[in-house]
């Protein structure tokens, strides 16, 4: 599909701040079948950019602002042709990789009530069918919910908790399959919902020896397909956050966030 | 830059000062001098919470090296050599190499050795200030940049002797007319500014108390005294850039600067002394931080780092 996206992040501050430092982590892939055609990100104050490629092959940007001001807005705009399947074919898996994407993480740590969880849905010895177990129990056990969790919500408060929005899913997935020992990753990115959606989404590839990465998608239990765009991979949340940054100043800040996917011919 | 130097410069010196004014004196007498160095660099609350007595070797030690001290020497040298880095293509090569000469000499040495026996480090670190501040002035262009340097040195130095001042006078005034016990006091209290044979030639043998408070901050012509050091100050601000509109800003460095400048120029010594001095050098201290601050402001985007703390937030995250 061609999909075009707007990611507008506007912070607002009750008194003038200064010196913020932010990356963004907003610029969709290139690879595995899917193409950005094209990407603007914009700031308000304007700015230097700095653009480097973290060690996830993801593309980071980061900007200054030091001089006062009240408001911060970055706009990322973009143009993504998607492929219909997820495709990352990979006979083996670096050691760090291995290493990094079967760690328990802030977000996904490894939790004995999640571990026996999903020894219990898993088939030992096929990796695939373990995955899809897991993909599907997560997908039953919590309920999409905005405002139950908050940013900072890890996989084992998901969990108990029965709701959450779509990064929670993606950790609690990610805590499972981990689990038993499954190298598995976290996916941020935008899914196509027919003209709306409030935020971007998240969702997990894992690993399947001698194949590759297999894309899958907890909060709607099903592959990824041609309505996901891709932008960056981690091993939680934390990694990849869109937005991240400090600033300094006695003041409140309040943060508002549109998204929105769209359909283009 | 400067203006660290310069510190480090200041605290060395307090510290030789003292430490040979107390080496013949009882541990009372020893305590009760030692204790407004603390004062004197403000940081006695932080000092508290890192020791539990006051001993010279600790006080040393805290005013030379220890982590928690924002303005223990080796901290200034840092932080002065982290600036110098910054600013190196403006810099002379000269005061580049001496400046890291200096930040390594203070990195290496050898701390118990010099707790030990500190009067040569002492020498060495004010040495090497003062040797900075030559080469500054016979190697830098006369511009911008070493106007601003003459600021920053020159802020520091009214800073440290009015609270060097602040710090001693009322100790001294205490002891009253009695020369006996006055006197090395008053001393040690000129050697800290390094102003003991400069005064002995200005006042012509007399030492008294108001006499030495006349010296150190309505002096012209001496170098560390507050006075002098505004007057260049001004004279600083006045060379810096070619702004030349005649209505300044109210929050322009210059305006206070003046006004602080004026208010000491036509100062009679005798309102200050007796219960006025304090609150009087309380005052001072808090106008020259400010002025340090509208500098920073003025010229700079960003802010002075002094050594409260900056609140620091972590921008909100948005959920996926």
């Amino acid at each position: 599909m061609r999909l075009k996206i707007e990611h507008i992040t506007t912070f607002s501050y009750d008194h003038p701040i200064s010196e913020a430092y932010t990356e963004m982590c907003l610029r969709p892939q290139d690879g595995a079948g899917q193409h950005c055609l094209s990407f603007s990100l914009k700031t308000e104050p304007h700015d230097e950019q700095l653009n480097y490629r973290d060690r996830f092959g993801n593309d980071i940007s980061h900007f200054d602002t030091i001089q006062p001001h009240n408001q911060l807005v970055v706009a990322a705009r973009s143009v993504v042709l998607t492929p219909d399947h997820f495709v990352q074919s990979m006979a083996h898996l670096s050691p760090l990789d291995e290493f990094d994407f079967l760690q328990g993480s802030s977000y996904a740590p490894l939790l004995s009530e999640i571990s026996a969880l999903a020894e219990s849905i898993s088939t030992p010895g096929d990796p695939k069918a373990s995955a899809l177990a897991i993909m599907r129990h997560t997908w039953g056990a919590i309920k999409y919910e905005k405002g139950a969790t908050d940013v900072n919500t890890t996989a084992g408060e998901a969990l108990a908790l029965g709701r959450g929005v779509c990064q929670d899913f993606a950790h609690v997935m990610l805590s499972a399959c981990r689990s038993q020992k499954i190298p598995a990753r976290y996916v941020s990115g935008y899914l196509y919902n027919n003209g709306y959606s409030a935020a971007s989404h998240a969702w997990v590839d894992v690993y399947i020896p001698g194949e590759g990465w297999l894309s899958l998608d907890p909060t709607h239990n099903v592959e990824q397909n041609g309505q996901y765009v891709r932008v960056a991979i981690g091993r939680d949340y934390a990694d990849v956050p869109p937005t991240r940054g400090i600033f300094v100043g006695n003041a409140k800040e309040s943060m508002e966030v549109s998204v929105k996917v769209d359909a283009v011919l | 830059m400067a203006r660290y130097i310069e510190r480090s410069e200041d605290i060395t010196r307090l510290l030789a000062v003292n430490f040979d004014a107390l080496l013949d004196t009882t541990p009372e007498e020893a305590r009760a001098g030692w204790l407004p160095l603390l004062t004197i660099t403000g940081d006695d609350v932080i000092y508290k919470k890192a020791y539990a007595e006051i001993a010279p070797r600790s006080i040393i030690e805290f005013l030379l090296w220890h982590p928690d001290n924002p303005n223990a020497v080796t901290a200034c040298i840092n932080r002065a050599r982290e600036n110098a880095r910054t600013v190196r293509e403006q810099i002379s090569s000269e005061m580049w190499e001496h400046i890291n000469r200096l930040y390594f000499l203070v990195r290496d040495v050898n701390r118990n050795a010099v707790l030990d026996n500190p009067g040569e480090f002492f020498s060495q670190v004010r040495n090497g200030s003062q040797a900075f501040q030559g080469i500054t002035a016979a190697t830098l262009t006369h511009g911008d940049s070493y106007e601003f340097m003459q600021l920053g040195f020159h802020l520091e130095r009214a800073d440290k002797t009015a609270r060097i001042l602040d710090a001693k006078y009322l100790h001294i005034n205490s002891l009253g007319e009695d020369p006996a016990a006055a006197y090395p006091q008053l001393i040690a209290l000129l050697r800290s500014c390094s102003a003991f044979e400069p005064f002995r030639r200005a006042s012509k043998g007399e030492l008294n108390l108001e006499k030495v408070v006349d010296y150190l901050l309505l002096d012209r012509a001496f170098p560390r005294a507050v006075l002098f050091c505004l007057n260049r100050s001004l004279h600083a601000l006045d060379t810096i850039g070619s702004d030349n509109s005649p209505m300044l800003k109210s929050e322009h460095p210059r305006r206070t600067l003046g006004r602080l400048s004026a208010d000491l120029e036509y100062l009679d010594i005798h309102e200050l002394l007796g219960a006025n001095m304090d609150p009087y050098l309380d005052k001072l201290l808090y106008s020259l931080n400010a002025i340090g601050d509208d500098v920073a402001r003025a010229y700079f985007n960003t802010r002075v780092i002094l050594p409260d703390s900056r609140p620091q937030y972590q921008q909100q995250q948005q959920q996926q």
